[in-house]
């Protein structure tokens, strides 16, 4: 490990189950919501973060932690990033073995992705969750969502007609 | 499986941002599941479609169905009152056929056909009325086997349809402009796209003065992405054998140039940058001849990766003029005056002893603090040698850059070499003598370098060195990344040699780029390591410096991946360079 070197602004994040988790300014403010709460002077001592249990934080700092940016030092905006092809790439691998979680925690990161806002989480996961839904019949969608069909049936054939084209 | 998943839980706004990624069919469906989804669809703005959705039926029918999906989405959203905001159309057909299948007639004709009726349906969809919101444009058509793709020919007024269009991003594409030029020429009318901040090519072919008339009619442009992008010059009937071509990007702030082609068949021909407000640029490719107009003062990072083509290597100097050219650009560009300073910190460790051989040769690691640290851009240099040099010459020129590699096909590795107090050779034949001095070379310190236990001084093609010569670049600017090749078969025999390559930051930072240590073919490696002995063997210079470190380099290349990796999490951290130094050299030790 690298050492240890103090300098560096650290925030603490609190979890509602009474986890902090000291993380680096920087990373922390991978969250919009955060860096909102840095920037407006919000921050001194710890963040509580609500409704986001100790487990699921962990991860979405885990996430942050390899997302946070190499050339944030001089505050370039994100499209100013010009990641490396191959560090993009590893990204992407790490990515992929990060969002194989069950269905419960990657509903959990959806939803933290959301509050923290932070875009790259949120379209991980939010791709993730289309790839494995689509090619299902809508009866298999509507019951892997758990949804009620509170169409009365002729509404639904309605419906069907009308966009006819994707249920081809 | 059914139940337990919440997604039915999230709000509305939430379920829209999923279903942004949803592919249009998938996305129209769900406005069947119940009353709430029918609002939602085609509410969220985006209309997705990937002829990978489609696989399951033959070219015909998928070429049908994608382009009446897309219609109908596109027609769905019109209706319902929805600006569709983001539109990707992504069409593969015929990867996978055999190579040269595009010389059969019948195949060609389809294909061909195929194409252009589908430019077409896109061309009536670009200036449908529900085109008209895009704000993110995104196309790809790939038509038969990788090489014989075609291009697609939509002009770019066709693209600027949208006037509020932010970010387009074309693959495969030839602008129709491109494409007339050859045959007859039609005027038409001035593309405009006034909101326009980003755009890429992806494997595209475009004449200069049109891709010049799409950055001049996009006056926000800050991002520009040229990757694998063809540029052609307009037919001449007697071509000089240079030419020399000018791109202005006034506002662009990011330049990515992968791949990039406009040098001639000779690659002779230069090109000037016009692009004053620039503050990041990567570049991937050989060595040529680009230059600045006006050096940007803002520049901030600079990733170069440089490719050597088998056919260039060890044949002429050309190449190692065009490399220290190359990195003059992007020299001084926060200048600073004032004599290199000394070094702040420096450590000698041994690297481990792991194969049973002596592997004693210290390392330097010197972090040039005080001089560009002024400017709040420190430098650090690390450079390597087993001579055990006083660490005030560790500090000055640095030792050896390594530009990369993938030798699978056509591309050699190669160590381009910087002045060093002793002669070097490349591996591969390939020796980068630098240039004669500048008259501002005065910030010898400030070179940002890769260290080389891993810079493997083969003596093949092997040049002797005047260290009266020592040009001293003053990079201080920025990174530069010299990639150790990707994860093909090539890089198995590269990555002894070969450092993961680090990215120097100005805020005295730095990452890896590529570890590639995976892949490695044991055959193809064995080769390497027994090339490289023999030539070690063979060297006219016998000194212990050159074999105990190309030794090491080849049976050790973990002590380096160990290393970067070690500086990469002390980057993580953000801390100052003597903080990474110490960290490398923490690093050193626990190898």
């Amino acid at each position: 490990m690298a050492t240890r070197e103090a300098g560096k602004k650290m925030i603490m994040l609190k979890s509602p189950d009474g986890m902090e988790f000291e993380v680096e300014e920087a990373v922390a403010m991978e969250s919009q919501t955060i860096r909102k709460m840095i920037e407006d002077d919000c921050a001194d001592t710890a963040i509580l973060i609500p409704n986001i249990n100790s487990k699921i934080l962990s991860r979405v700092i885990e996430y942050c932690n390899k997302h946070v940016p190499t050339t944030g030092a001089t505050g370039a905006a994100a499209s100013d990033t010009v990641a490396p092809a191959a560090l993009a790439e590893d990204l992407k691998i790490w990515d992929a073995e990060f969002i194989k979680v069950n269905r419960a925690t990657r509903f959990d990161l959806i939803q933290a992705a959301s509050y923290l806002n932070i875009k790259g989480l949120l379209d991980l996961t939010s791709q993730t969750t289309i790839d494995t839904i689509s090619d299902n019949s809508l009866e298999e969608i509507r019951s892997f969502l758990s949804t009620k069909n509170d169409y009365l049936p002729e509404e639904e054939q309605t419906i069907r007609r009308e966009n006819q084209w994707a249920f081809q | 499986m059914a139940g337990d998943d919440r997604l039915s839980d999230l709000p509305d706004d939430l379920l829209r941002c999923i279903l942004n990624f949803a592919p249009a069919k998938e996305g129209a469906m769900t406005s069947a599941l119940a009353r709430r989804w029918r609002s939602l669809w085609p509410s969220y703005g985006t209309v997705n479609l990937d002829s990978r959705s489609y696989d399951h039926l033959d070219s015909y029918l998928r070429r049908l169905a994608i382009v009446r999906d897309a219609k109908n989405s596109l027609a769905a959203a019109d209706g319902g009152g929805f600006p569709v905001t983001k539109l990707t159309f992504w069409y593969v057909e015929g990867a996978d056929d055999p190579l040269g299948s595009g010389n059969i007639g019948s195949y060609y004709d389809d294909m061909h056909e195929g194409l252009r009726d589908m430019s077409e349906d896109l061309r009536a969809m670009l200036y449908g009325p529900a085109s008209r919101h895009l704000e993110e444009l995104r196309l790809g058509l790939f038509f038969g086997p990788r090489h014989e793709e075609e291009t697609y020919d939509l002009s770019i007024p066709d693209l600027s349809s949208s006037p509020v269009l932010r970010v387009l991003h074309l693959s495969q594409w030839a602008p129709m402009e491109t494409v007339r030029e050859w045959g007859p020429r039609r005027s038409y009318r001035t593309p405009s796209f006034p909101r326009l901040v980003e755009l890429r090519l992806h494997l595209c072919w475009v004449l200069l003065h049109v891709l010049q008339g799409a950055i001049d009619a996009a006056p926000l442009l800050a991002t520009l992405q040229l990757d694998g992008v063809d540029i052609c010059l307009r037919p001449m009937k007697d071509p000089p054998a240079t030419r020399s071509l000018h791109l202005r990007c006034p506002k662009v702030t990011s330049l990515v140039l992968v791949d990039f082609k406009c040098w001639g068949r000779q690659g002779k021909n230069t090109m000037e940058l016009d692009a004053p407000l620039l503050r990041c640029f990567a570049y991937k490719g050989p060595p040529r001849s680009l230059s600045f107009k006006l050096r940007p003062p803002d520049m901030t990072r600079v990733d170069l990766s440089f490719q050597v083509p088998a056919a260039q290597v060890g044949t002429d100097n050309r190449m190692c003029r065009l490399f220290w050219k190359f990195i003059h650009n992007f020299s001084g560009a926060n200048t600073h005056g004032g004599p290199p300073p000394s070094p702040a910190f420096n450590t000698t460790t041994t690297p481990p002893n792991r194969g049973g051989y002596s592997a004693n040769m210290p390392l330097h690691v010197s972090s040039g603090d005080d001089g560009p640290a002024v400017q709040g851009h420190p430098v650090i240099t690390i450079s390597s040698d087993s001579d055990s040099a006083p660490p005030s010459q560790m500090a000055s020129p640095p030792a050896a850059f390594s530009a990369s590699t993938d030798i699978g096909s056509s591309i050699t590795p190669a160590i381009i070499s910087r002045p060093l107090p002793r002669p070097v050779a490349a591996v591969g034949g390939i020796m980068l003598t630098p240039p004669p001095s500048s008259p501002d070379d005065h910030n010898k310190d400030s070179l940002d370098d890769l260290p080389p236990p891993n810079a493997v001084q083969l003596p093949s093609a092997f040049s002797p060195y005047d260290s009266s010569n020592s040009p001293g670049l003053d990079i201080d600017v920025s990174s530069i990344a010299f990639a150790a090749g990707a994860s093909s078969s090539g890089t198995a025999s590269a990555q002894p040699c070969l450092p993961p390559s680090l990215v120097f930051q100005p805020d005295h930072s730095l990452t890896m780029v590529t570890p590639a240590t995976k892949s490695a073919d044991p055959h193809l490696h064995e080769c390497v390591l027994r090339k490289l002995r023999h030539n070690a063997k063979r060297s006219a210079d016998k000194s212990m410096s050159l074999r105990r470190s190309s030794r090491l380099a080849a049976k050790e290349p973990r002590v380096f991946t160990n290393m970067a990796t070690k500086a990469i999490r002390a980057r993580a951290k953000r801390l100052t360079s003597t903080d990474v130094a110490k960290a490398l050299k923490d690093a050193i030790h626990d190898a």
